[in-house]
């Protein structure tokens, strides 16, 4: 049994299950479901759809919404609005509900996703507040606190929909294509390059600009969907119920429903069903404990969080995961580099030789009254190796994340593959075919090794947001061409025994290897390596070199950002000396290793005799 | 180990628990109701003292139906849903009453969202709805005229603006008076009622002002209002918000003539002291002062049955409503009498038949058919005026009140 | 004119009780990171244990001291059982969860226990109100800001001049490195909890007179607190209590001559905007994150 049939079994009895729950009673020859199950059935679909809404938002963009109600109820008013006060047909109204709060999500999240998270929950806060303020006080227009009645009946093409047996439950099965329809999006777009990008976002902000992701984009996407879905449950309730007024979309709803999204486990697919299910169960199976019964579900969620605080899909997925590992004594690192055939691929973006990647003259960088980097010059010709060197507080990497677009320089010219870089963001940039590893490794932490190389793809991805989401046969092609690169890369480095682990869990030296895979996974024309040998023992530094030398045979351009005075030996074509900001030096290994003001830089006063001979005998070619 | 059935004795075992749950879970089909009685109240929340004191007063009345022998030779027992407020819930907690537990009656709560909520799903279920506080003129007055399942035990909002508009008139100066009422569903609906009632007894109003649910401070309300001149103000507003209201006056030096819906309670007065004192409130029984054997009879019971929550009447925190549903659960128990079975569209019907004494008013009869305002068993006749007076919720004609001055 | 002297004594009164809740948002942010949603229990739990103290017998002052200490204690007791388990973990959402859920259960149990009705607590200073023309205002509403006044002084010699001010400090900046100097982190979020719980309980006997006790009174009392603190940037105590002051004022001159019902909506608007044009706060440093 392949391991995806389990969860598919899984999805088709309970689409068997839904399908056939309100015949039961035929069948059992019973009173049973009532309209009472029924009813209870129904609310827990659409509130599994809002939630579904908010695990893409908490669960993969890893913002958290306190609105969704809010947003929920605006779909639902409008709905209302619409088929009560300009005679709007059902479907028509529903896709306003949908679209309203959608919209009303990306206008709320593209202003704040910049900022700190915290303050995405804040205003998400505030806007709930002012929604149902509005929606209590405006008496005209949304009936005030008495909310609108006699909604008009839904129907299409005619037919009245009704969770009743004489309409055959028809409003009933076209809310269990709704729920369908929404799992099918969640899963879409957790095996895309969207939810990919999505928890990649929440896990580093800077690997994922890095790697070519908008952050804004992508965060103000994540929240347009989560709201459109909010707004498919609330046109959805209002059609059900009929009557709608602020009170069912109060900011405890709000809470409730991130409670549920939490509990099932945020960022699983079956979390949400799961969530909603249980707290939506629990709070109808208290009311035996009469005024005590608020108290008692505080309590039960104060246990779960204890006990799961995954959630309880998250917690059986670990429970899984802990029984079945054998874990990582069992994985078998590969050798690298290990060039295989279609390694060439990854330098096909490169320049031509001969070319100036990279000029800066006179960059200046300050930050309040430290200068760190202090009119530096200096030029980086294509398909070569080019070292950056100098001691610690020297402005190597700040060089690096002015290149890489992550800081602004306060004056100077920098011009890149021939264009200023005029103050284009890192995500650009890495469009532009700049890639780059970290100084303090920024993996993708829960993500698997391949899903980390998959978020590497990322910006070389043609297909768009609806073929994606309808995986479309162009865009499964293309899926799978990254997978096989994705794969190809992880065969470079040695780690393709590690695919299915998360980063988190790898040792750190595979994890720079698999940092490094993943910026080349970008197919750049540009490599900045930020002290990638910091931290690895002496023979993973003769493969790192090993690698770039290879790179550098097929023609790739590699700034390396270094304090190993051997490995830049061995492995560059030129080297820049900075000392506190300034370039003190600049020009072949063995000219700059002489140099009596680098030595001096290095070693202090007095060492000016050239490098100690430890240093010159470590210089041994791999 | 396999048996002669073929799935061996674990699997039988395991089935016959199966089973068992199922059928434990499935009630029986049903042709008629239980006698039960359902609900769906504020148990929880801002509002969860208005529900126990609805409890109090249904649950000892049952008590002594019951005790009698019951209805048609059955006791009648009481099923307490929360719905915390919302709608929602309220709708949830009603068809599990109609379907799950199907009983023959549905007692309403206190939010007029809530009961209109309801409107549909009774109709469909057939279930009869009798409220003993919601007052909303709307909950029983349908718009399409159509109300046939929902009765009422208690005032309703037309007729209490209409008899707060006279008392207010009676007693302002200046003919100065204003509207001030809570932001809630039960607030803004009376504000249509109160225009209407003012324009029908030709008065003007000076004023109207709101305030939210958990506000604290009303001075800016208030300063308009004394700056307009308005010497008495019509308050619909229950305990808290009125407290802090109170308050804000006495901050800046206003104290008006206030005639109050039956928002306020003892509650109100507790928390304010002597600025409560000389404010009127119109209610439909008050359980301080002389009291009828009935009466006293039914403050003793629920004192007997409730000896932490009732000491003294005092403790009758809600007495209207309390009054209200120990008539409601009477007629109920009447109707059943007059209906012969546990069904419930008989019992709907026999509601119009009913002609009972109780402590609030005689109902003769209590609901007339094919009126759909009517559908309210309390009229206005029954209405009497209360006002604070050392600190107790006294009959006006107990206090030094009680004089008209227009 | 005695309109305006009006909004702004009462916008001071109710501005105080905004300030201090902000105050004790800022002292727990500082030393955990971690936004307590109970807090608008605690300033509950000030005044409406004060009431269930005098009602067996205890005279006004040590009721409210006891009040405020079995506060502090609970909060304290909160921070201990369902924040620091949370906190060590990369969700930031667990403590969030956890202390919404232990609010939850503290409101339902106080309306359980206590009722749903509002109480006075009777307090001398609440009686006669002051009158300055036709503006008045009691002079319990006067010793909000007094209390406010001095707490933020003793808030700022705290942090600044004694071991354990700078020790939370310490933790609020960097808690491993503080870890490392041999400072008990837990423990200092323990008392910064504590602390704070102080603040939240006194807001609330302070005002209790005033605005009765009620098993519900801190919900919304709670979330303007946070955000006031938010607004301010939590950056230092006095940016969090100007904030505070400007938002209570700004909420009566809202209603007096704008809208009495739509005040929170064009409240929580401003806050809003203030916080998009000002992604720091209003009196918070821009942040700048090494990469």
């Amino acid at each position: 049994m392949s391991p995806r049939a389990g969860p598919r079994i899984a999805v088709a009895l309970m689409v068997a299950a839904l399908a056939l729950f309100p015949w039961t009673g035929d069948v059992l020859d019973t009173r049973w479901p009532t309209s009472y199950e029924l009813r209870l059935v129904i609310r827990a679909m659409i509130l599994a759809i809002v939630v579904i809404g908010l695990n893409i938002l908490v669960g993969f963009a890893g913002l958290v919404s306190l609105g969704q109600a809010a947003l929920m109820g605006l779909g639902g008013h409008v709905a209302a609005l619409l088929a009560l006060r300009a005679d709007f047909p059902f479907a028509a109204a529903m896709v306003f509900a949908v679209a309203l709060p959608a919209m009303m999500g990306a206008v709320l999240a593209f202003p704040t996703v910049r900022v700190r998270p915290l303050y995405l929950t804040v205003i998400t806060i505030a806007f709930g507040v002012v929604f149902v303020n509005v929606l209590r006080e405006w008496v005209g227009f949304t009936g005030g606190a008495s909310g609108l009645a006699s909604i008009p009946r839904p129907t299409i093409l005619g037919e009245p929909l009704m969770a009743v047996r004489r309409t055959g439950f028809n409003l009933y099965y076209l809310i269990v294509l709704c729920l369908l329809l929404a799992l099918w999006v969640q899963w879409a777009l957790a095996r895309s390059r969207y939810g990919r990008a999505m928890r990649a976002s929440s896990q580093s902000e800077n690997a994922s600009r890095a790697l070519g992701i908008n952050i804004v984009a992508i965060r103000t996407l994540a929240f347009a969907i989560s709201a459109g879905f909010a707004g498919l449950g609330g046109g959805l309730f209002a059609n059900l119920a009929l009557f709608i007024n602020y009170e069912t979309f109060t900011f405890s709803a709000s809470i409730e429903l991130l409670l549920m999204t939490i509990l099932g486990g945020s960022g699983t697919l079956a979390g949400p069903l799961v969530g909603t299910t249980v707290l939506f169960a629990a709070s109808q199976a208290l009311q035996g404990l009469q005024e005590w019964q608020t108290f008692a579900y505080g309590l039960l969620l104060v246990l779960v969080l204890f006990l799961m605080p995954q959630g309880i899909v998250g917690g059986l997925a670990a429970l899984r995961r802990r029984l079945a590992g054998g874990g990582m004594a069992e994985r078998r690192t590969g050798a690298w580099p290990n060039f295989v055939p279609g390694f060439d691929a990854v330098a096909s973006e490169r320049e031509a030789a001969g070319q100036a990647t990279l000029i800066t003259r006179d960059l200046t960088l300050r930050f309040g009254g430290l200068t760190a980097v202090n009119r530096v010059s200096m030029e980086v010709a294509s398909s070569t190796v080019h070292a950056l060197i100098g001691p610690n507080g020297a402005g190597k990497s700040s060089v690096l994340n002015v290149v890489s677009g992550f800081y602004r320089a306060t004056s100077g010219q920098v011009s890149l593959f021939g264009e200023t870089l005029a103050g284009r963001a890192p995500h650009q940039l890495a469009r532009a075919g700049v890639a780059r590893s970290f100084q303090n490794t920024e993996l993708f932490a829960t993500m698997t090794v391949l899903e980390n190389l998959l978020v590497g793809c990322h910006s070389r991805y043609r297909a768009g947001f609806f073929a994606t989401i309808l995986r479309t046969p162009r865009f499964r092609a293309e899926e799978r061409g990254m997978l096989a690169e994705a794969r190809m890369l992880l065969e470079v480095v040695g780690l393709t025994g590690f695919a299915e682990e998360q980063a988190r869990n790898l040792p750190f030296g595979h994890q720079r290897r698999l940092e490094i895979a993943r910026a080349l996974a970008l197919r750049p024309k540009l490599l900045l390596l930020d002290e990638p040998a910091a931290g690895l023992t002496h023979g993973e530094i003769e493969e790192l070199v090993a690698l770039i030398r290879g790179l550098a045979d097929r023609g790739m351009t590699v700034i390396l950002v270094e304090h190993h005075v051997e490995m830049i030996m061995a492995v560059s074509d030129r080297v820049t000396v900075l000392d506190h900001g300034e370039v003190i030096a600049d020009g072949p290994p063995a000219q700059v290793q002489a140099d009596p003001r680098v030595i001096e830089a290095y070693f202090g006063h007095g060492a000016a005799q050239g490098m100690p001979a430890a240093a010159a005998h470590a210089v041994a070619p791999a | 180990m396999t048996g002669k059935l073929g799935f061996g004795r674990r699997g039988a075992a395991l089935f016959g628990l199966v089973a068992m749950a199922a059928a434990a879970a499935v009630p029986a089909r049903a042709q008629r109701a239980e006698p039960c009685i359902g609900a769906s109240w504020e148990l929880t929340g801002p509002l969860a003292n208005q529900g126990l004191m609805l409890r109090i007063a249904v649950e000892t009345a049952l008590d002594k139906i019951n005790a009698a022998g019951g209805v048609l030779g059955r006791p009648l027992r009481l099923v307490i849903y929360d719905d915390v407020g919302e709608p929602a819930r309220a709708v949830d907690n009603g068809r599990r009453i109609g379907e799950r537990d199907n009983c023959v009656v549905m007692f309403g709560g206190a939010r007029t969202p809530n009961a209109i909520a309801l409107r549909e799903p009774l109709a469909e279920m057939g279930l009869p709805w009798i409220g003993a506080i919601s007052a909303g003129t709307g909950v029983i007055e349908h718009p399409n005229g159509r109300n046939e399942w929902m009765f009422r035990v208690s005032m309703k909002d037309r007729w209490v603006t209409q008899y707060l508009i006279e008392q207010a008139g009676a007693r302002s100066p200046s003919g100065r008076i204003a509207f001030v009422y809570e932001g809630t569903a039960w607030g803004q609906g009376a504000l249509p009622d109160i225009e209407a009632a003012a324009r029908r007894a030709g008065v003007t109003l000076a004023g109207r002002e709101t305030f939210n649910i958990g506000d604290q401070d009303m001075s800016a309300q208030m300063i308009r209002l004394r700056d307009a001149g308005v010497d008495t103000v019509v308050l619909w507003a229950v305990d808290r918000e009125s407290a802090n209201m109170l308050r804000s006056m006495d901050r800046i030096g206003w104290k008006p003539r206030i005639v109050s819906a039956w928002g306020l309670t003892t509650a109100f007065a507790r928390a304010v002291g002597p600025l409560a004192d000389g404010i009127m409130v119109a209610g439909t029984f008050n359980w301080n002062g002389p009291l009828s054997p009935a009466a006293q009879a039914a403050f003793d019971a629920m004192k007997a049955k409730f000896p932490d929550r009732i000491r003294t009447t005092a403790d009758m925190e809600q007495p209207s409503a309390m009054a209200n549903a120990w008539d409601a659960v009477h007629i109920i128990a009447e109707a059943l009498k007059i209906a012969g079975s546990y069904d419930r569209t008989r019992l709907r019907d026999a509601f119009f038949r009913v002609n009972y004494t109780g402590l609030v008013a005689d109902y003769r009869p209590a609901f007339i058919r094919g009126n759909q305002e009517r559908m309210d068993a309390v009229l206005p006749e029954a209405y009497k005026l209360q006002a604070f007076h050392n600190g107790m919720l006294m009959p006006i004609e107990a206090t030094p009140f009680a004089t008209r001055t227009n | 004119m005695e309109a305006v002297i009006q909004y702004l004594l009462t916008g001071l009164s109710v501005g105080s009780v905004y300030a201090m809740m902000g105050l004790g948002f800022y002292v727990m942010w500082s030393a955990a990171k971690a936004v307590n949603f109970t807090y608008g229990d605690i300033f509950m739990l000030g005044a409406v244990l004060t009431v269930v103290l005098m009602d067996i017998g205890i005279g006004l002052l040590p009721a409210a001291l006891l009040a405020i200490l079995a506060s502090a204690a609970g909060a304290a007791a909160i921070e201990r059982g369902f924040v620091r388990p949370f906190n060590r973990e990369a969700s930031a959402i667990g403590w969030m969860l956890t202390t919404i859920a232990v609010g939850t259960m503290l409101e339902s149990s106080t309306t359980a226990l206590f009722g749903s009705n509002p109480r006075m607590l009777p307090s001398p200073l609440a009686q006669e109100p002051i009158r300055l023309g036709g503006a008045g205002i009691y002079p319990q509403e006067l010793l909000l800001p007094v209390a406010l006044v001095v707490v933020t002084v003793a808030l700022e010699l705290f942090y600044r001049r004694t071991l354990l001010g700078r020790a939370m400090r310490a933790v609020a900046y960097n808690r491993t490195a503080a870890g490392l100097v041999g400072i008990d982190a837990d423990r200092i979020t323990l008392i910064a909890f504590a602390l704070a719980g102080v603040l939240g309980a006194l807001a609330g006997v302070l005002i209790g007179p005033v605005i009765q006790a009620s098993s519900t009174m801190g919900a919304i009392i709670g979330l303007k607190g946070f955000m006031v603190a938010i607004i301010a940037g939590i950056a230092n105590a006095r940016g969090v209590v100007i904030a505070g002051l400007l938002y209570g004022v700004s909420e009566k001159f809202i209603e007096g001559y704008l809208s009495t019902a739509a005040r929170d909506a064009i409240g929580f608007t401003l806050m809003v905007l203030l916080l998009l044009l000002f992604p720091q706060g209003l009196f918070g440093k821009k942040e700048f994150s090494k990469v």
